[in-house]
């Protein structure tokens, strides 16, 4: 029987911070505009440049920790280290090699099988982008608008024992730094990206594998991929008595599968030490205390909220994975939406539908969160009935027009003045004789006719369940008069 | 025509007030010094921006102090505009398009550049022999060495070419050529100045320098220059002052001290003749002077402790120049960036850079990191603490800046000599502990000058211009100018 294996994984992530400037200079931290227009000389390192630290960057990097669980360092220390390569423009990277900013954190994962896992975190630590290079057959391109964008990386410990659990882990990171606001997050932008760190050892071996580095997982469905792939990979080495070489692969997206870069056998030595032009910075303890409490909140907060709103797992997630959806859900609910789920079923099924057909976005919309909410409330009300509701929404997704306007447009108000009805009744049941007998006389499917020949009179706008009241009231039991 | 520029700034002031020069005569009288320069003093020049500049100067107030007056600067601050290239062949043509915060400090106060000076290359040196433009020479004697690394500032004004030359001092590159050439060389509080511009060597030990003909000048020059810089996070916030005013007041502290090993260890009868002489004159001053036992085996380690820690910093300071984004190109069609980057770096640095970077990057590698890099560290932490405890006690550290006349051109070695003498290297604990620190002319021997060292406490760089002005008092050594007769 083959050996059983366990794997160990661990990971470490580069998030990208959406700040303001760059990382040490006063250069925007966009990079999308013409190549090596967002510069400063520092970019570039021109000699006599020097890095200044960005207050925002450190205000994003302490509310990651915050929501990490992780020690905040009160004292900012900055780090260099030393190699050389044709996108690193100082030849070396300011980064935090000594002190990390965080020490040890957690975050909750939810597996599909429901199980809930803990993933350890080691630390998270600031640190610059690098230029960015393009290769032609003949000639080389470098555009430094990337250079020194900020980085946090966040290092897990080798917490994860499948491609799933990374996979978690990192929708995990992914979400609350996007909930944070602090970055995209988006892998296949590059403004977060993964390296995993992997290896396998026999079921009940206190000992870990030799570990591969798997980089280049530009989605986050790659990196279970990869971690699943690498596993097999390497068990498969082992049952053959083969030892698993320490090297740097990637993963081929083609092929679904890891490919060799480089062994591990010649690594670099980045010559560490404390960047001298960055005097140690205390963390003033006000500063600390408005990075906190600026936080906006985390899905696991809103998590649990839903649920209690009484949606279901699906309607959740569906719901937090953009945070523009749930503030627009959140924001609906205190204008006054009465009903979750059916505020769920306008926003995540209707709208979403529109919004992906016309490639447009929640803030395109044409009409106002209130509008929504009003139309929830004639539907709730009874005012209109929710085949006319969503006919309203159409007028406004298209339009623009106000829900109040087209129910009163199409004259889709229903009756529902008692005197009114009981005109309506009164004109029915006298013209139905027949039907009011068979009735009185046991036959209970004369009730139904007589309601919808009330709807018919109306033109559909009497309120037939006000209108099966009163015919009932009128006419009695069934089979009152039964022989 | 009236020989201006072997004045001294207050007279030069003066003179400008009372509208008896204008800007531009003064800068015409330094460009014709530049153009008899015999010691090979300077780099690239801007004499017509200089006139301009000069050309727009018709009126300078009283509080105008440095306005209208001509300066040098070492060719390792960044001018825009002007080739800047640190005296290396791996920065020849680089025209910076930004001036470093000193410059424009200067700039804004009036004062008027007119080129750049040689240096050791990349600052890197302390003879004045090892920049891509050859050796800059001793005014006072051509076949001996004004030392570095700032040597053709200090050449430019010890020649009186300029009253003030900018320079930078991690080791003791201004305050030693100060000491060689007959000058007051001043290295103010690691933080006190912006470094913004200037080309580092090594940042925890670099410091913006610069060297006058009198203790006053280099009072006001600071004045100028000091304080925050935003561009530089290690520039102090403190508030900046009116640094003349200790000199004219004479706000000074009382108590002078000097290392009992420093003392013993000097060999030359003239120097510790000339020396005690000012520890006698400054008692008679109302100073207290006071021996103190700074242990031997601390000043041992300056030299050691000195070349790692420096040649590491260096080594990655120095990265940046791969010949990618500035500086000249590899020309041999490299197919790989590798072997541009070597094929630029091997051409643009000499031996003895090469030679550092080395030192430094094998000292750093992490199997030697802890027993050298690390160690060096500790190292200072250990010199600088002792330091501060002789500072809890005594105000002011004096010595002798130099302990014999400079060596001769032909003489030099570029061996490394293993056994260090601590007095060679005494004014590096100066930059450990980042301490404010001056060099003012001591004693002429065999006809060369030798200078005196006034170290005081991190942002009491007002209380070392008033001690050094005392000093000035009792020598009687100040203006000096070599010039050609």
């Amino acid at each position: 029987m083959a050996t059983e294996y366990i794997p160990t994984i661990g990971v470490e992530i580069h998030v990208q911070l959406k700040t303001k400037s760059k990382m040490f200079s006063s250069a925007p931290a966009t990079y999308g505009l013409s190549p090596n227009s967002e510069t400063m000389p520092l970019d570039l390192a021109f000699p006599g440049t020097m890095p200044v630290v960005n207050k925002e960057a450190v205000a994003f990097a302490i509310k990651v920790c915050e929501a990490l669980h992780m020690d905040i360092a009160r004292t900012l220390r900055f780090d260099r280290k030393n190699y050389f390569y044709p996108d690193l423009t100082k030849g070396y990277q300011i980064t935090q090699q000594f002190d990390p900013i965080g020490k040890g954190g957690e975050v909750e994962i939810t597996l599909d099988s429901g199980e809930k896992k803990t993933i350890h975190v080691e630390q998270a630590h600031l640190e610059e982008d690098t230029a960015k290079q393009l290769h032609l057959a003949d000639i080389s391109f470098l555009n430094y608008n990337r250079a020194g964008v900020p980085l946090l990386e966040i290092v897990s410990l080798p917490d994860m024992h499948s491609g799933e659990e990374a996979m978690k882990y990192v929708e995990a990171i992914r979400e609350i730094v996007t909930y944070l606001g602090v970055s995209d997050g988006k892998m296949e932008d590059g403004s977060m990206r993964c390296d995993t760190n992997i290896s396998i050892a026999p079921k009940g071996s206190d000992k870990l594998g030799t570990k591969c580095e798997c980089k280049n997982l530009n989605t986050i469905q790659n990196i279970r991929l990869a971690v699943d792939y690498e596993v097999k990979r390497q068990a498969k080495l082992l049952d053959c008595g083969e030892p698993v070489i320490q090297e740097t692969r990637r993963f081929d997206e083609g092929k679904k599968e890891t490919v060799m870069m480089r062994k591990k056998t010649n690594a670099i030595d980045y010559k560490y030490f404390r960047e001298p032009n960055i005097v140690p910075i205390d963390l003033d303890s006000g500063f600390l205390y408005d990075s906190i409490h600026s936080m906006n909140k985390l899905p696991s907060a809103y998590r649990k909220e839903l649920h209690e709103d009484g949606l279901n797992d699906y309607q959740v997630e569906s719901l937090l994975r953009e945070r523009d959806d749930v503030l627009y859900f959140e924001d609906c609910l205190k204008l006054g939406a009465k009903n979750p789920v059916t505020l769920w079923d306008f926003l995540m099924v209707d709208i979403k539908a529109w919004l992906n057909k016309n490639e447009k976005t929640l803030s395109d919309l044409r009409f106002q969160k209130e509008n929504l909410v009003e139309l929830l409330t004639l539907l709730g009300n009874g005012k209109i009935n929710s085949k006319q509701a969503k006919e309203v929404l159409s007028e406004m997704l298209e339009k623009g027009s106000l829900p109040g306007d087209v129910v009163k447009e199409k004259g889709m108000e229903q009756i529902s003045d008692s005197s009114l009805i009981d005109a309506l009744v009164k004109d029915v049941l006298g013209k139905n004789g027949q039907s009011v007998l068979d009735w009185q006389q046991g036959h209970d499917h004369a009730l139904g006719y007589l309601v919808g020949q009330v709807m018919k009179t109306s033109h559909g706008k009497a309120n037939p369940s006000m209108a099966k009241e009163k015919i009932l009231a009128a006419i009695g039991k069934c089979g009152s008069k039964k022989n | 025509m009236t020989k201006w520029m072997n004045k001294s700034i207050a007279e030069l002031h003066a003179a400008l007030v009372k509208k008896e020069v204008t800007s531009l005569e003064l800068v015409e009288d330094a460009i014709s010094g530049v153009q008899g320069d015999t010691c090979n003093s300077f780099e690239a020049l801007c004499f017509e921006e200089a006139r301009k500049e000069a050309g727009k100067i018709t009126e300078v107030k009283e509080e105008e102090y440095l306005k209208g007056i001509p300066y040098v600067a070492k060719d390792n601050f960044s001018t825009a505009g002007i080739e800047t290239t640190a005296s290396s062949k791996i920065l020849e043509g680089y025209v910076p398009f930004f001036d470093a915060t000193v410059v424009s400090k200067l700039r804004r106060a009036g004062m008027i550049l007119i080129g750049k000076s040689t240096m050791d290359e990349l600052a890197m040196g302390g003879t004045g022999t090892t920049g891509h433009k050859g050796n800059t020479l001793n005014p006072y004697n051509p076949e001996r060495i004004i030392g570095g690394s700032s040597c053709g500032s200090a050449a430019a004004v010890s020649q009186g070419i300029v009253p003030m030359a900018l320079g930078s001092d991690t080791g003791d590159s201004v305050r030693k050529p100060a000491s060689n050439a007959g000058l007051v060389g001043f290295k103010a509080t690691w933080g006190r100045i912006s470094r913004y511009g200037l080309f580092p060597f090594a940042p925890s030990l670099d410091a913006v320098g610069y060297f006058t003909r009198n203790v006053l000048d280099s009072a006001y020059v600071l004045s100028a220059i000091a304080g925050h810089d935003k561009n530089d996070m290690s520039s102090s916030s403190r508030k900046n002052e009116k640094y003349q005013n200790y000199v004219l007041q004479k706000k000074t502290l009382k108590k002078v001290g000097y290392f009992k090993a420093v003392m013993d260890s000097i060999s030359n009868p003239r120097i510790k003749k000339a020396y005690l002489e000012v520890l006698d004159g400054l008692k008679k001053k109302g100073y207290e002077v006071l021996s103190y036992d700074y242990p031997v085996e601390l000043l041992d380690a300056l030299y050691p402790t000195y070349m790692i820690i420096s040649c590491a910093e260096s080594t990655s300071n120095n990265a940046n120049l791969d010949g990618i984004k500035f500086g000249p190109a590899a020309k041999n069609s490299p197919r790989t960036w590798q072997e541009y980057m070597t094929e630029a770096r091997t051409a643009g640095f000499t031996d003895l850079i090469k030679r550092r970077f080395v030192i430094g990057s094998f000292s750093l590698l992490s199997e030697n990191q802890e027993e050298m890099f690390c160690r060096a560290q500790k190292a200072r932490r250990l010199i600088v603490n002792e330091l501060n405890k002789f500072f809890d006690q005594i105000d002011y550290l004096i010595v002798p800046a130099a302990y014999s006349i400079p060596k001769k051109i032909s003489e030099l070695s570029t061996k490394w000599s293993t056994k260090p003498d601590f007095l060679d290297n005494i004014l590096t604990i100066g930059n450990f502990g980042g301490n404010p620190s001056l060099t003012l002319p001591l004693l002429f021997e065999e006809g060369m000058p030798i200078g005196l060292n006034i170290t005081g406490r991190p942002f009491e760089d007002g209380y070392v211009f008033s001690l050094a002005s005392a000093v000035e008092e009792i020598t009687g050594l100040k203006g000096l100018v070599k010039e050609e007769k």
